[in-house]
């Protein structure tokens, strides 16, 4: 439930934030924008480094580990694709 | 086109394809991209776009799906260890096949995909009423789970899960190669080869092309590629669409989210079609 109420809070919190950069333009609301989209675009990796340190405080290592797998796989993939393309 | 009908045409078009998305799991852009080219949007400007309405609409959904215990986290990480390491090796090769031969190999694949759903009759994992409502949710240590389906809970076990990790690394391959999501490849491989409940499935892809859509989107963010005030809108359209699809599909039957699924992806292969 953890997960619920923070996913719940970073989603109003974006929604707001694109609420106002949609009314405000210019600068200020170029800002609320890009907050907008920060808190939407970083929530699903927050989410499984979340999912790992609850599977880690919960003793079910086989598959915290297997997170932790997803989260290096998907940073080398990043750099691998930013290096070779 | 004034300013003001552009961005409201913008904030229905994410609205309406992410509620589709989120219903089959498809995640909203490669609906979302193509109808926003028939503006005045190139591929490179609406992509973007795309990704957004994608993690917008997924983590939306997510809050609903999780309560009900249809997302299972712990699937979802393991096939996409599988997913994500090919679709590394697909964004690399990329070039290495046709554009043409590759988005007939995806319009097939959506086809076959959609026919594996469409076929199949009834449901195959039963209510078990003997069990309490506090039994919804995964297993600790284990994939299976238990879900909630209109009020009952039920257990389910995916299985082939080696058969089902190896098509999701194929599925990763073409799909980065192609440069789409994927999710319309993940659903039917999670509820047709490795057994899902077509619920768990569709909820679990959504979780998982979220995942994939950021990592995506923080190269294009890294290539300059997006436009933050474009962005918004899709925001306010994708939330809103991603809750509303989310909630329709807990009030569905099974093998309805599996024919809307099939509907919607044999409209994609369509799509794919006429733009190759």
């Amino acid at each position: 439930m953890t997960l619920v109420r923070w996913s719940s809070a970073a989603i109003v919190l974006s929604c707001l934030a694109a609420a106002i950069g949609v009314i405000v333009r210019g600068d200020i609301g170029l800002a609320f924008d890009i907050v907008a989209l920060l808190l939407l675009a970083t929530l699903p990796t927050l989410r499984v480094a979340m999912l790992t340190a609850s599977w880690v405080r919960a003793g079910d290592l086989r598959y915290a580990l297997a997170a932790i797998a997803l989260l290096v796989v998907m940073t080398l993939g990043t750099v691998l694709v930013m290096v070779f393309r | 086109m004034s300013d003001l009908v552009r961005d409201g045409l913008i904030i229905a078009l994410a609205l309406i394809t992410s509620t589709v998305g989120s219903i089959g799991g498809l995640g909203g852009a490669i609906l979302l991209v193509p109808l926003l080219t028939f503006g005045d949007m190139t591929i490179a400007q609406a992509a973007p776009l795309g990704l957004v309405s994608v993690i917008a609409g997924s983590v939306a959904a997510g809050r609903a799906q999780v309560k009900d215990g249809a997302v299972n986290h712990r699937f979802a990480i393991v096939t996409e260890l599988g997913a994500s390491s090919g679709a590394i090796i697909g964004v690399l090769l990329a070039g290495a096949i046709s554009e043409r031969a590759l988005t007939w190999v995806l319009a097939v694949l959506a086809v076959v995909a959609a026919a594996g759903g469409a076929i199949r009759k009834g449901v195959r994992w039963k209510p078990d009423a003997s069990l309490g409502a506090d039994s919804v949710g995964e297993q600790h240590g284990s994939l299976a789970g238990v879900y909630r389906l209109n009020d009952l809970p039920v257990p389910y076990q995916p299985s082939r899960m080696p058969l089902g990790v190896g098509l999701m690394a194929l599925a990763g391959v073409v799909t980065g190669l192609a440069g789409v999501g994927g999710g319309f490849l993940k659903t039917p491989l999670s509820s047709e080869v490795m057994r899902l409940p077509a619920k768990v499935a569709t909820a679990t892809s959504t979780f998982t092309i979220g995942l994939t859509a950021s990592t995506a989107l923080l190269l294009m963010a890294i290539d300059g590629r997006i436009v933050a005030s474009d962005t918004a809108l899709v925001v306010l359209g994708s939330v809103a669409g991603g809750t509303i699809g989310s909630r329709l599909q807990r009030h569905m039957s099974p093998p309805v989210v599996r024919r809307i699924t099939a509907v919607v992806l044999v409209a994609i292969a369509l799509i794919m079609v006429l733009r190759a």
